[in-house]
C-alpha cells in the first residue's frame, strides 16, 4: 500500500460525511471580521483626507512626458523604456485587499452568442488614449459582439497591454454603460467594497483582492501572494475597466501602470464612439419553431417525427444555425415521467469517429458495464459507448434496447445517433421511452 | 435551488442544471482542485471535465454535489500524477502524500493484497469513529487537500494546533489499519 492508495481510497467515504463536513464548518467557523462603524468612519475620513491631499498635490503632468505613439497593435518586443519613478505618478486609492467577495464569480454566459472581430486601426486609435504611458504597449485588441439572428450589437472592446515590469498583461475593457456584460472575468464588486477617488476630473473606483499560490507548509516552496487589481471609470459616455493579476512583488508597478493609464485617459481627447461599432455579417439563426414549421424545415423537416410519442407533448422546438459549424433542429417531448430528446443535424467529423457496427457490442451495449458504465468500460470504447452512431441500414430494435437501462422506476435511453444516407443524423435520448416507437420512427425517415 | 431540484433537472436533461451546479458548487470544487494542483487553469479544466461527466451520467447521482466533489478530486489527482506534481511542486499533493506515508510502516512499499474498495470502506469506518471535529479536519486536509492555513481559519484554530491534530489522527489511522490487518 502507498500513501497514494490511501489518498485515492478516500473516494470511498460516505457522501453524508462530506455534507456533514460543511455543516460542521459552518457551525464552527468564526464570523468574518467586518469593519465596525467606528473603523468605517475612520477609514472614510482617512480616505477623504488622502483624496483631498492627492488632488491638491498631484503633479499635473509627469516630467518630460514624451508622447508615445498610441493605438497601434504591435507584435514586437516591448520597448525597454524605464517607467518614471513612482513618486511622479499619482497614487490611486485602493481598498484593503481581502479575499474575493462572494458572488463575484461571473455571469452566466449560457445562451449568449458572441463573436469577436479585430479592431480597425481607426477604431483602435479611438479606443486608446491619444498618448500611451511610457513603456505600455497594446499587444492585442478585439471587439466582441452579441449576435441575434445575424444582427450584432457591441458587447465590449478589449485591449491587452504589456508593461515592462509586469509578468501579466493588463486587460483594458470598454463598453457602453447600458450594455449587459457577460464575461466571466468581469468581477465588479459592489460599490461599497471599492475605494473611490478622482484624478484630474475622472472619478474612479479601485478594487483589489488577494489570493495565494502554493501551499506554504514547505520552506522550499513558500506561498506567493497575488493580487487581482480592478479599476473602473467612465469618460465620454463609455465605461472602462482595467484588470491585472500580479504577484506581490509587482504590486507597486501594476498600481503605477493603472495610475498612468488613468491619467492618460484623463488628458486624452480621444472618444471611442462605441455606438458606431458594427460587426460583420454572420449566418446565425436561433428560433423557436412550431411543429408545423419544424415539418416544413427544408433541411431537417423530413427527419422530424410525423407523430409524437404516445402520451407525450411537444415541449420545445429550436432551430439553430451559426455559420457552417453548427446547424441543427432540436425538439423534445415530455409526459407522465417520460421524455424524448431529438436532435437533427448534419454529420460531422465526429460522426465518422463514432460509427459503430452491430457486431461491435462492446462499443454500444451499456448492459455489458454495470454501474457507472462510462468509468467501467475500456478507455478505447468510451467515446463511442457514450454516444455511438449507427447507420440506419444496420439499425435493429435490439441495438436500441441495448442503450436502455432501468433502475426500477425509470428506464433511461442513453444517447445514440443514427446516420442517414443523405448525411443527416439524428441523436436520440430520453426516459421511459418505448423502444419499438423509437425504432419504427427512425426507420420511417429519410 | 436545492440538490433535489438539481437532481430532477439532471434527470430531465435540463441544461439549467449545469448553471445551478456551476453557481452552487463551482467555487468549492475549483478550490478543491486548485488546492491539490496549485493551478487555477488546471482546476478550471478539472471542474469542466467533472461537470461534463456528471451530465453524461445516467441515471444521475442522488447527491450531485458529493459526486461532483469526488469527481473533481479524482480528476485533480489523476492530473497531478500525470504531470508529476512532486517535481513541479504544484499544490498540496506532495505534502499530503508525505504526511499519509506516516501511516504506513513500510513507507511506500506496495501491498498487493489490498483492494481499493476495501481500503475506502476501512477509511469510512475509521472516520465515523472520530469526533465530528477530527473527522472534518481529516477530510478537509486529505479529501479536499486544503492548506493548513485555510483549515485553521475555517475552524478557528491555530495552524500548529491543526497540524498536531492531524498528526494524532494519522497515528490513530496507522493503528487502525494495523489492527484491521491492512498493514503487515
Amino acid at each position: 500500500m502507498t500513501s497514494k492508495d490511501l489518498l485515492y481510497a478516500l473516494d470511498g467515504v460516505g457522501d453524508d460525511m462530506l455534507t456533514a463536513l460543511d455543516e460542521a464548518e459552518t457551525r464552527t467557523r468564526p464570523e468574518p471580521r467586518r469593519p465596525g462603524l467606528r473603523r468605517s468612519l475612520w477609514t472614510a475620513a482617512a480616505c477623504a483626507a488622502v483624496a483631498a491631499l492627492v488632488l491638491l498635490t498631484l503633479p499635473r503632468l509627469r516630467q518630460n512626458p514624451e508622447p508615445t505613439p498610441a493605438a497601434t497593435t504591435e507584435t514586437a518586443a516591448p520597448q525597454e523604456t524605464p517607467q518614471p519613478p513612482a513618486a511622479q505618478l499619482p497614487q490611486l486609492l485602493w481598498n484593503e485587499p481581502g479575499t474575493p467577495p462572494p458572488g463575484v464569480g461571473g455571469t452566466d454566459v449560457a445562451g449568449v452568442m458572441m463573436v469577436s472581430e479585430p479592431l480597425t486601426a481607426a477604431q483602435l486609435a479611438r479606443c486608446a488614449p491619444d498618448t500611451l504611458p511610457e513603456g505600455l504597449r497594446i499587444r492585442e485588441s478585439a471587439a466582441y459582439y452579441y449576435l441575434k439572428n445575424g444582427a450584432g450589437g457591441l458587447a465590449s472592446v478589449e485591449l491587452r497591454l504589456s508593461a515592462p515590469a509586469l509578468t501579466n498583461r493588463i486587460t483594458l475593457r470598454l463598453w457602453l454603460p447600458d450594455t449587459p456584460q457577460y464575461y466571466d472575468c468581469i468581477m465588479e464588486p459592489k460599490p461599497t467594497e471599492t475605494a473611490a477617488g478622482e484624478l484630474e476630473g475622472l472619478v474612479y473606483r479601485a478594487y483589489q483582492y488577494e489570493y495565494w499560490h502554493g501551499e506554504g507548509d514547505s520552506a522550499e516552496q513558500p506561498p506567493t501572494r497575488w493580487l487581482s487589481l480592478f479599476l473602473f471609470f467612465e469618460r465620454a459616455g463609455t465605461a472602462y475597466q482595467l484588470v491585472c493579476e500580479v504577484p506581490e512583488a509587482e504590486e507597486a508597478q501594476a498600481r503605477d501602470a493603472f495610475a498612468a493609464l488613468l491619467q492618460s485617459y484623463a488628458r486624452s481627447q480621444n472618444a471611442p464612439a462605441l455606438e458606431t461599432f458594427q460587426c460583420g455579417e454572420y449566418v446565425h439563426r436561433d428560433e423557436t419553431l412550431s411543429s408545423e414549421a419544424a415539418h416544413a424545415d427544408p433541411d431537417f423537416g423530413a427527419y422530424y417525427p410525423a407523430q409524437p410519442p404516445e402520451d407525450m407533448e411537444s415541449d420545445f422546438i429550436r432551430r439553430y444555425q451559426f455559420q457552417d459549424s453548427d446547424n441543427n433542429l432540436y425538439a423534445n417531448w415530455t409526459g407522465d415521467g417520460a421524455s424524448l430528446e431529438w436532435l437533427i443535424s448534419y454529420a460531422d467529423a465526429e460522426t465518422q469517429e463514432r460509427l459503430t457496427r452491430p457486431e461491435e457490442r462492446e462499443a454500444y451495449d451499456i448492459s455489458l458495464y454495470p454501474g457507472a458504465w462510462y468509468q467501467n468500460a475500456p478507455p478505447e470504447v468510451r467515446d463511442r459507448l457514450e454516444r455511438p452512431t449507427f447507420r440506419i441500414e444496420t439499425l435493429s430494435l435490439d441495438m436500441i434496447q441495448s442503450r436502455q437501462r432501468s433502475d426500477g422506476a425509470v428506464t433511461w435511453t442513453v444517447q445514440f445517433c443514427v446516420l442517414y444516407p443523405g448525411g443527416v443524423q439524428i441523436r436520440v435520448s430520453g426516459r421511459n421511452l418505448d423502444a419499438d416507437w423509437v425504432y419504427e420512427t427512425l426507420k420511417s425517415m429519410g | 435551488m436545492d440538490e433535489r431540484s438539481i437532481f430532477t433537472q439532471l434527470e430531465h436533461r435540463d441544461e439549467a442544471a449545469l448553471t445551478a451546479l456551476e453557481e452552487r458548487y463551482g467555487p468549492e470544487c475549483r478550490k478543491l482542485a486548485r488546492d491539490l494542483l496549485g493551478s487555477r487553469e488546471d482546476a478550471e479544466e478539472c471542474f469542466s471535465d467533472a461537470l461534463l461527466r456528471l451530465w453524461n451520467t445516467l441515471p444521475p447521482p442522488l447527491s450531485p454535489r458529493a459526486w461532483l466533489r469526488k469527481a473533481v478530486r479524482r480528476l485533480a489527482l489523476d492530473r497531478a500524477e500525470r504531470r508529476n506534481a512532486r517535481k513541479r511542486g504544484g499544490g498540496t499533493l506532495p505534502l499530503l502524500l508525505d504526511e499519509l506515508a506516516e501511516c504506513l510502516p513500510g513507507g511506500e512499499e506496495p501491498e498487493a493484497r489490498l483492494l481499493a474498495g476495501e481500503l475506502g470502506a476501512a477509511l469510512d469506518r475509521f472516520l465515523r469513529a472520530q469526533s465530528p471535529r477530527d473527522r472534518a479536519l481529516f477530510l478537509r486536509r486529505y479529501f479536499d487537500g486544503a492548506p493548513l492555513r485555510d483549515i485553521a481559519k475555517a475552524y478557528g484554530m491555530k495552524e500548529n494546533s491543526v497540524a498536531a491534530a492531524l498528526r494524532r489522527l494519522r497515528e490513530r489511522l496507522r493503528r487502525t489499519l494495523e489492527e484491521e490487518g491492512y498493514l503487515l
